[in-house]
């Protein structure tokens, strides 16, 4: 994905295999097998060009951070339970907001500050 | 000595355990409102004492007799032999009581139910462990806090991973904060992370799985609003202003995003919320002193009533085997 993101234009295997080159001594059937993976992850896009493919990013690397973050947050709450909460938040992210309680709660933090605390 | 022999034993553990919780729970239950004004530190202790003491008291009642037992026979004193009206307490001739179908299914049924909810919870915090360490190689480390900024557009920040506790916070909530609100929730979450709060709350889930259901969950429930009250008065001493950390706390729930978790599936309860704002403004005292002063005294009265359940080892013994046998 690195060597895809550092280009912004579409890649055959080939040169993918070229840029990975410096790193290690990937095959080319394996550099096309992840490709093919990746593609069916979503995480790809491809078109034919001529006989062979062509890969680009499906997302930026920013936005793939944040599928992975967003992902993995909703992994890490269904895994939790009430019985067995695995993760200690500052703020239920469940949170249901009362209005009026809320608005309460403001005036007496309003009325702290003013005092100094 | 077969292991059918300790379906005996077995049966004490659980009988003392479910009696002593109720009983544990009850008075906590009728001392909240004094604990409350002592504060969390004093709720937080006299809680896990409530939900840890029952299952380690049977524990020592267990071993107070089962050592009888076995002293008995290698004195060759066994008193099995003179008591035929009834089964008996004996690590030699406690094979009768895995005949006795109710026995049997007691212990099995809770050894079943112990095992499941220690392997649930195991397999899950093994996840979190992963999903810290994968939210880690994602995140940007927040200066030297030790914290992670992950990118996201929910709001949230909180501590994940049992085994080396992680403390993340979204960008979103990172740029709905001030400067202040950030240091009083990073305050907040390491507080968790410096109380071990994640491998304490497993440890109390295990233990709770020993004790009364619906008593020891209320327990819990009491646990972790004192846990969060104590973080809370820890961030508000590091940023110096109650008032931040209540304020930090509203800023979020105004943010909240549609329900991603089911009720109850992490430690802050949404309706903890003005409970924990409240508290954090009142600045009432932590109570960690006198929360000391009670743990010593839940140790000595744990250690009295193990030493005189093994001063009085056999009348306690002979009437178990009455009632139970």
């Amino acid at each position: 994905m690195d060597v895809v993101w550092r280009r912004s234009s579409p890649m055959p295997v080939r040169d993918v295999c070229g840029h990975l080159k410096g790193d290690s001594t990937l095959a080319y059937t394996t550099v096309m097998t992840t490709l093919d993976r990746l593609y069916k992850k979503g995480l790809l896009e491809r078109h034919k060009d001529g006989n062979a493919f062509v890969y680009e990013a499906a997302m930026t690397r920013d936005e793939y951070r944040r599928r992975i973050v967003e992902s993995t947050v909703a992994g890490l709450m269904e895994r939790s339970s009430d019985a067995n909460p695995v993760l200690a938040a500052f703020i239920d992210v469940a949170a249901d907001a009362d209005e009026g309680n809320l608005k309460r709660l403001e005036k007496l933090i309003a009325e702290r500050k003013r005092s100094g605390r | 000595m077969a292991l059918s022999s300790l379906v005996a034993f077995g049966v004490v553990f659980v009988g003392a355990s479910l009696v002593l919780s109720v009983l544990f729970n009850l008075v906590l239950l009728a001392c909240t409102p004094a604990l409350r004004r002592l504060g969390p530190w004093v709720e937080r202790r006299a809680a896990a004492s409530a939900i840890i003491l029952p299952p380690v008291i049977a524990i020592g009642l267990v071993a107070v007799l089962a050592v009888g037992s076995a002293l008995a026979i290698l004195r060759g004193s066994d008193h099995c032999l003179d008591h035929s009206h009834h089964l008996h307490l004996c690590l030699k001739h406690g094979m009768a009581w895995a005949s006795r179908p109710w026995a049997l299914c007691l212990v099995i049924s809770l050894a079943t139910f112990v095992a499941v909810r220690s392997a649930l919870s195991a397999w899950a915090h093994w996840g979190a462990q992963r999903a810290a360490a994968r939210l880690r190689a994602v995140g940007a480390p927040i200066d030297q806090t030790g914290c992670y900024l992950v990118p996201s557009q929910e709001r949230f920040a909180f501590t994940a991973g049992l085994l080396s506790p992680t403390v993340v916070v979204s960008s979103a909530a990172w740029h709905a904060l001030d400067s202040d609100e950030r240091d009083a929730v990073l305050a907040h979450e390491l507080a968790h992370v410096a109380h071990g709060d994640l491998r304490l709350r497993a440890i109390l889930g295990l233990a709770a799985a020993l004790g009364f259901p619906f008593l020891v969950n209320r327990t819990l429930r009491l646990w972790e609003l004192s846990a969060e009250r104590i973080c809370d008065r820890r961030a508000a001493l590091a940023v110096q202003r109650p008032s931040t950390v209540a304020s930090a706390m509203l800023a979020l729930v105004r943010a909240a995003p549609p329900k991603l978790a089911p009720e109850g599936a992490i430690f802050a309860a949404a309706c903890h919320v003005p409970e924990r704002v409240e508290s954090v403004l009142r600045e009432e005292p932590d109570g960690e002193r006198p929360s000391r002063r009670l743990m010593a005294a839940t140790v000595l009265a744990a250690v009295a009533v193990t030493a005189t359940c093994g001063l009085f080892s056999e009348p306690i013994h002979h009437i178990l085997e009455t009632i139970l046998g």
